[in-house]
């Protein structure tokens, strides 16, 4: 595969073992995501898209293979400038202190601030305006450990947001919501990604975020990623193979509806 | 609330050098300072550097428990739950044992003994099959701590009870009578110079309590930098250690307070942490030097004070946490 600087990421040849088995996950993946474009991973529990996301993150390393962000190797960006490349909004995460939500989301400045310096004044905007942005203004003081669940998603959008990052790596975020909450995930996601970051989104439940999705990668356990356009991959055969049971898809109100089972 | 805290330590600081027992139990007079040649030097040779060592004392176990608590994302954690106090304790008693109990035998004893103590904990958290990696951090302290404090007893039953004894077990109560302005010496560089450091870096502790892959996502080597800031801690508690003994609950009850009072944020409760430790051992030590005719361990009055104090903190907390 041709690295591109026209990819967001590239992955080559990529091999993944779990360490404490030896059991083998990925096996040769070669995939690339287009700048700008937003994949969603999709597949049932344990087919490794939070693995595949904490690969690309660089936090897990690969057993060969590699990685390039924007055609640069990965391993070769020091760690700070990958904090401003690329972000992280985990599925959940809950501090074990009182941490106000503005001063949790300042901790999405620290790739850009000096080791020894704490956030200004600057920081402090930016990070008033991200909470603006994802509508949880109002909460800037409230301790995020108090936070609904919907609220401390926004929460961790808004960390990630102030990184400024060009990819954002997405783990299940519309998962364990209630329909508002997963609406307004879905409003912010879909104008995140007008804006032109290159948002990678995991999700075992294709429903909800494939409406945003340019391109889907099928994980299906012990077998080639599959990655296609979303038409070409949200079907009846290729879902009903990938889970396990039987798919129907109607289309109404120009969305595609997935029903699950008979 | 810096300006505060900075405020009340010198005052309590100031107070401290009035306060004792000469010429009659009380605050020494100004006046009776101007005249008294002996108040003088018992205050410049006594006094002073009595208060500048439980300062010391103080600023280095309220630092390193905020540090550990946070690093460790476990509220719950001081310096005794690593294996650090009771392994200092161990080496301690050791040297007085084995070297007679010279101040540097000791520090140096208590030191290693210390690190060794975390090490150990590190090492077997490493191999403990079982929970997070907190939970076996903490685990393995505890089996540390265990088998230091076993290793202690046996020291004990060892000493000589006419001389050893009474010395290891005033140590391990932990008291200040000893300071002298060689024992300052000894004490505040290590003290300053983890401190400096840690202070420096105080905002940047905040990305460890996250957990470690969100950590690595904002830039962080979360592995490096905890150790980093664990052997600054280990040092400076040891360095204390060796000077007072063991002066429990401060690590645990002052980073609490302090978060209180300036939230969770490091970048703010670390320096107030650091003052409040200050002020907290400052009084605890008047109290055991000038309460009573004879010397009470400090270590016991930080126990009694803390432990009360920690109740009424905990249970006035709405506790937002379950872990």
């Amino acid at each position: 595969m041709i690295e591109s600087a026209n990819n967001a990421v590239n992955l080559n040849n990529l091999t993944f073992s779990w360490p404490s088995t030896g059991t083998p996950l990925f096996r040769n993946v070669n995939l690339s995501f287009p700048s700008g474009d937003t994949v969603c991973l999709i597949g049932p529990n344990g087919s490794g898209k939070t693995t595949l996301m904490e690969l690309i993150l660089g936090w897990r390393k690969s057993d060969s293979g590699s990685i390039a962000l924007e055609g640069v190797p990965l391993s070769l960006i020091p760690a700070r400038e990958r904090g401003r490349k690329m972000a992280l909004v985990p599925q959940d995460e809950r501090p074990a202190f009182s941490y106000s939500v503005l001063d949790y989301v300042l901790l999405g400045r620290a790739p850009y601030l000096h080791p020894l310096s704490p956030p200004g004044k600057q920081d402090r905007d930016l990070a008033f305006q991200v909470l603006e942005q994802v509508g949880i203004a109002s909460l800037a003081h409230r301790p995020v450990p108090r936070l609904s669940g919907g609220e401390t998603r926004m929460v961790l959008i808004a960390r990630a947001l102030v990184q400024q990052p060009g990819i954002m790596l997405l783990d299940e975020p519309a998962n364990h919501l209630d329909p508002a909450n997963r609406e307004r995930v879905m409003e912010i996601l879909s104008r995140l990604k007008s804006s032109g970051i290159t948002l990678i989104i995991s999700s075992h439940e294709p429903d909800i975020v494939t409406r945003l999705a340019d391109f889907v990668v099928l994980l299906h356990q012990g077998r080639q990623p599959l990655m296609g356009r979303s038409d070409d991959m949200l079907v009846p055969d290729k879902l009903s193979e990938l889970y396990g049971v039987k798919v129907s898809i109607i289309e109404a109100e120009n969305r595609r509806i997935i029903l699950w089972g008979n | 609330m810096n300006t505060v805290l900075a405020a009340v330590l010198l005052l309590v600081f100031l107070l401290s050098l009035l306060w004792g027992r000469y010429p009659q139990p009380g605050f020494t007079q100004i006046s009776v300072l101007r005249s008294d040649a002996l108040a003088q030097s018992l205050i410049l040779n006594i006094r002073l550097p009595r208060a500048i060592n439980a300062v010391m004392v103080g600023a280095a176990l309220a630092a390193a428990g905020m540090v550990l608590q946070t690093v460790l994302g476990n509220p719950l954690v001081e310096p005794g739950l690593l294996g650090v106090s009771q392994g200092a304790a161990f080496g301690a008693a050791l040297a007085i044992l084995s070297a007679g109990g010279r101040f540097w035998s000791i520090s140096v004893s208590a030191t290693f003994f210390g690190l060794a103590g975390l090490a150990l904990s590190w090492f077997l958290a490493r191999k403990i099959r079982y929970g997070g990696s907190i939970l076996r951090l903490v685990l393995a302290g505890v089996v540390v701590s265990a088998f230091f404090s076993a290793g202690l007893g046996i020291l004990k039953y060892m000493a000589d009870p006419r001389s050893e004894l009474p010395e290891i077990t005033f140590w391990l109560m932990g008291g200040l009578t000893s300071s002298d302005w060689s024992s300052v010496g000894r004490t505040v560089p290590p003290v300053i110079l983890t401190l400096a450091v840690t202070v420096l870096v105080r905002w940047r502790i905040n990305l460890l309590a996250l957990d470690d892959r969100s950590a690595f996502a904002l830039g962080s080597n979360p592995g490096r930098e905890r150790l980093m800031l664990v052997v600054l801690s280990v040092v400076a508690v040891a360095a204390v250690t060796a000077t007072a003994g063991i002066i429990s609950w401060v690590g645990l009850l002052v980073p609490h307070a302090a978060r209180k009072l300036g939230g969770a944020d490091t970048a703010r409760s670390l320096p107030l942490a650091i003052m409040l430790g200050a002020i907290f051992v400052l009084i605890c030590d008047n109290l055991a030097r000038g309460l009573l005719s004879g010397e009470i361990p400090l270590g016991l009055l930080t126990s009694l004070g803390g432990a009360i104090l920690f109740a009424l903190l905990m249970t006035r907390e709405e506790k937002p946490l379950k872990r």
